[in-house]
């Protein structure tokens, strides 16, 4: 697989590019889904300006974040912005947006769209209906389960496809429709703060981890083509994930069935030196 | 004004009300069957029936998208409420608008992008005109859209729901474990309600201000 890394500040850029397949970024001028923290945005259109000519020098794919939903007076804007990244060598954007898409595509008809999971693109019909904007790719939403997808891979077979590295990344909620998490505007992390019925403390759940490893073997088996680590986390833990990422790859390549990569995972949890999770 | 009743247990039918709402709007494994929905107009042979659908995969899209369309044919509901963009592309086409109604979770998915552009123009040339809300910050959603109609749901809005249920039981595409209703508090909400694998939280201090709204025409109580 392919790996796509999400990169929140120049240094960084240097540090993970070498490792990558392909970048994205967000910028603090244009919203995106990472609202909550302004440190995982560019804050400078000159960082912006060196990490794209850097992928460009590299010969690898650059996407920019631009995947909320906006206001109809902030479109105008946000489309000359992206124009300007664009002329320097911005491979595309990551957007959920209908008219933003549909108004970006009638001016730049070359411009690579990457359809968000936040988009609520969640079967081979809602992709029909996304494909009329002309996208490049989709990223699978992540409460999608892998045999639900392959539908869509057999009726869509002209467009990719990517997932998130689900060991680092997991809503416990449908993203893209969670109200849920602008209920406290100092925090993103509402899904992790406990509930109470009655007096019983429940937590909202994810699924395990080993139950995550399988999907990424099976999403993998179905040959999604890129595998996106996000831009949560510091340098060294996105290093580290680039590090396990690469333990992964090896291990899905090696393994002759499921089981066998189940099996070799349960292995390195349970008894291997090299921490497959941070 | 007209009301309505959302039911999710079909065997549960002794409300006066004059319109009811069956389905899901959050569980591809809890929508009814066609001899659940036949036998419960059957029972409720005067009223007018509305299927509520979730959000769709594959493994239930064509099931549902083919019941509905036949649902409607045969007269045995009256509308469809959608929250799935891929089943309100496939219904379109198959049975036109007039029935369809778009749901509050799809009214979510689209958000601001329904008040001017693509969206906006896609709506009005589709004749989509019912609308299900329960918020204000839904209403400033469609506050350019004029010819429609709203139906309210009350009194709890949406926050948030997991497709990872914790509590499911998945036999032959149906889940048989009874979904969980429970008020629930968390650090920041003390009017939280569980329902399965969806969140909510009261809207009645909204509802005043969202009731002034003059394209109101239907109240839908859920339980």
């Amino acid at each position: 697989m392919k790996i796509i890394s999400g990169i929140v500040n120049l240094k960084e850029a240097k540090a993970i590019l070498p490792y990558s397949d392909e970048i994205y970024f967000g910028v603090s001028w244009i919203g995106n889904h990472r609202k909550w923290y302004k440190w995982q945005n560019i804050n400078d259109f000159k960082d912006a300006y060196k990490i794209i000519t850097m992928c460009v020098n590299e010969k690898k794919p650059i996407y920019l974040a631009a995947n909320e939903i906006y206001l109809a007076q902030e479109r105008e804007k946000i489309i000359s912005e992206i124009e300007k990244m664009y002329d320097i060598g911005l491979t595309g954007i990551i957007a959920r947006d209908i008219n933003l898409i549909y108004e970006l595509k009638s001016k730049l008809k070359k411009i690579k769209i990457n359809l968000s999971s936040t988009a609520i693109c969640f079967n081979s019909e809602s992709v029909d209906f996304f494909k009329q904007f002309g996208i490049s790719r989709i990223t699978i939403p992540q409460h999608i389960l892998p045999f639900e997808w392959e539908k869509v891979l057999k009726r869509h077979s002209d467009i990719d496809y990517e997932f998130f590295y689900f060991l680092d990344c997991y809503c416990p909620n449908v993203d893209g429709i969670c109200i849920y998490h602008n209920i406290d505007p100092n925090s993103k992390s509402v899904c992790a703060y406990p509930l109470y019925i009655g007096s019983e403390k429940v937590f909202m759940k994810i699924p395990d981890m080993m139950e995550r490893f399988s999907r990424i073997y099976d999403l993998s088996k179905m040959k999604i083509k890129y595998i996106k680590l996000s831009r949560d986390g510091t340098s060294i833990n996105k290093m580290n994930n680039l590090k396990t990422l690469k333990l992964l790859n090896n291990i899905l390549r090696i393994s002759s069935s499921r089981n066998e990569y189940m099996e070799r995972i349960n292995n390195i949890v349970k008894y291997g030196k090299s921490k497959i999770h941070n | 004004m007209e009301k309505a009743r959302y039911i999710t247990n079909l065997e549960e039918n002794d409300f006066n009300d004059d319109i009811f709402y069956i389905g899901s709007e959050f569980c591809l494994y809890k929508m009814p069957d066609i001899k659940e929905i036949y036998e419960f107009k059957k029972k409720n042979i005067n009223k007018k029936i509305i299927l509520t659908t979730p959000i769709l995969t594959d493994i239930k899209l064509e099931k549902i998208a083919s019941l509905s369309c036949k649902l409607i044919k045969e007269k045995l509901i009256n509308e469809i409420t959608v929250n799935d963009i891929g089943l309100l592309n496939f219904l379109i086409k198959k049975i036109g608008s007039e029935k369809i109604n778009i749901g509050r979770i799809l009214v979510h998915t689209f958000g601001l992008e329904l008040n001017d552009g693509w969206v906006r123009d896609f709506f009005i040339k589709n004749k989509l005109k019912h609308i299900e809300i329960d918020s204000l910050v839904q209403l400033s959603y469609i506050k350019s859209l004029d010819s429609i109609s709203i139906y309210i749901h009350k009194p709890y809005q949406y926050l948030t729901y997991t497709r990872d249920c914790q509590f499911k039981k998945i036999i032959n595409d149906k889940c048989y474990v009874k979904c969980i209703y429970t008020k629930v508090k968390s650090k920041l909400l003390d009017d939280m309600f569980m329902m399965g694998n969806s969140y909510f939280k009261s809207n009645s201090t909204e509802l005043a201000r969202l009731q002034n709204d003059p394209r109101i025409r239907r109240v839908i109580f859920s339980k």
